[in-house]
């Protein structure tokens, strides 16, 4: 909290002078309690080309609610998905890990207004390559702007508020917790400790044959899922690495893959710029196509 | 009266059952053109095994390959019954097997999603907008 204070004194000052150095978790925590409502455009650039999306953002204290074509919820452990009034999905987890240490550096914020409002501009860097930028409002901490970049500088995703109200929301968000929380198993042989920089923070398993590790490097992070069938996506393209084919879609903001094994199948979900996909895919379960009678054996006998 | 032609030619052959064997010399002994056709048969086959053997000039047959004749033609019809019946046993087994689990990127957003909400970086920067598409599945 005191680290938070600090950094909170410092962005209010940076108009004035050029701040200093902040660490990326100090600016994240001051982030994840702000209490706002904002207009935000997502923009990304993916391989199988735009993906763009303008959504309504209500946070208070760790509550998000995005609402665009559907209605996203989120709190601590939560997360519903509801379209026309009905939840059309919903899960819940507890944390066996917080959060992982950051590989990044965060360079000397500058002074860097954004919608007339006070805010420092912060760049993160993994080593020498810069993976984002993060301009960050001076009265509350709040992200108002983020952008990320593949490793050879092209922007993957511009995330940017376009209308920002810093009064916290009149209606509070809705408690999306339903059901029982998932725990965090000790299975921990099922998924690589590490997968690049990346590193697994937890591992879960539900009722439905389906299992997960969550990786994060501090900042990006991505859910890897082994499923008792592979999952089909929506329109997919595909990621060719090595002569092995993987199904992959991208929406604003976030990627899927999927892809069948010998065992069943395999997905992964994450916000990570493209250039880091082959590395991570790499480390997992190579795609197989079982042919007709192995998929009936399977099937069979499992 | 039938004449058994087909059995005379099997019987030079050696191909005939005892009971074929029987039947034909029973019909043989009352029948003088079997055994005239069966003695000009014979002359045709030791004529023809008579002749000299010559070797082909190299290259005359290419690449052809020994092909191997079924002796017996309904073996097709077997053969064809039990594909078709293996056919048949997948078709029931799969049908009857319950297939495993069907998740939907739905089921993954959702998982992910709830435990991106305990991660630090939660919030602006980890906004990401589900496909509408995938709600119809």
């Amino acid at each position: 909290m005191r680290r938070a204070v600090v950094v909170g004194v410092l962005l209010t000052l940076l108009p004035a002078t050029a701040a200093s150095a902040a660490d990326l978790e100090e600016l994240l925590d001051r982030s994840h309690d702000a209490s706002y409502s904002a207009e935000q455009v997502i923009s990304c650039n993916t391989p199988e080309g735009a993906r763009d999306a303008v959504v309504s953002l209500e946070q208070v204290g760790g509550e998000l609610q995005v609402s665009g074509e559907v209605e996203v919820s989120s709190d601590s452990g939560g997360w519903a998905l509801t379209s026309e009034g009905s939840v059309v999905d919903s899960a819940s987890v507890e944390a066996g890990t917080n959060g992982a240490e950051p590989i990044y550096r965060v360079d000397d914020g500058v002074a860097n207004p954004f919608l007339d409002r006070k805010a420092g501009l912060y760049r993160l860097y993994a080593g020498d390559v810069l993976r984002g930028e993060l301009i960050v409002d001076g009265a509350t901490g709040a992200l108002l702007s983020v952008v990320t970049y593949n490793a050879d500088g092209e922007v993957y995703c511009d995330r940017r508020f376009i209308e920002f109200d810093p009064t916290a929301p009149d209606v509070a968000v809705p408690s999306v917790a339903s059901g029982e929380a998932l725990e965090p198993s000790e299975d921990a042989a099922a998924f690589p400790e590490r997968l690049g920089t990346f590193e697994r923070l937890d591992i879960y398993e539900d009722g439905e044959g389906l299992v997960f590790a969550y990786y994060s490097d501090g900042f990006f992070s991505f859910a890897v899922f082994k499923t008792p069938s592979v999952v089909e996506l929506t329109d997919p393209g595909s990621l060719t690495l090595e002569g092995l084919v993987y199904g992959r879609s991208f929406s604003p903001g976030q990627v899927t893959y999927s892809w069948e094994t010998r065992n069943g199948g395999m997905a992964l979900v994450g916000d990570l710029p493209p250039d880091l996909h082959p590395e991570i895919l790499a480390g997992l379960d190579q795609p197989f196509s079982p042919g007709i009678l192995g998929r009936l054996w399977r099937n069979l006998f499992g | 009266m039938t004449h058994p032609t087909e059995l005379i030619s099997a019987y030079l052959d050696g191909e005939l059952t005892r009971a074929e064997v029987s039947q034909l010399q029973a019909h043989m002994s009352s029948c003088g053109k079997c055994v005239a056709d069966m003695e000009g048969l014979q002359k045709v086959r030791t004529s023809v095994r008579s002749l000299p053997l010559i070797e082909l000039p190299p290259g005359l047959l290419g690449d052809a390959e020994p092909v191997v004749v079924p002796l017996r033609r309904n073996r097709g019809f077997w053969v064809g019954a039990a594909a078709a019946g293996v056919a048949v046993v997948i078709a029931v087994a799969t049908m009857l097997t319950p297939q495993p689990t069907s998740l939907s990127v739905n089921d993954l957003n959702s998982r992910f999603g709830a435990r991106v909400s305990l991660d630090p970086a939660f919030g602006p920067a980890k906004v990401a907008v589900p496909d509408v598409r995938d709600l119809t599945e």
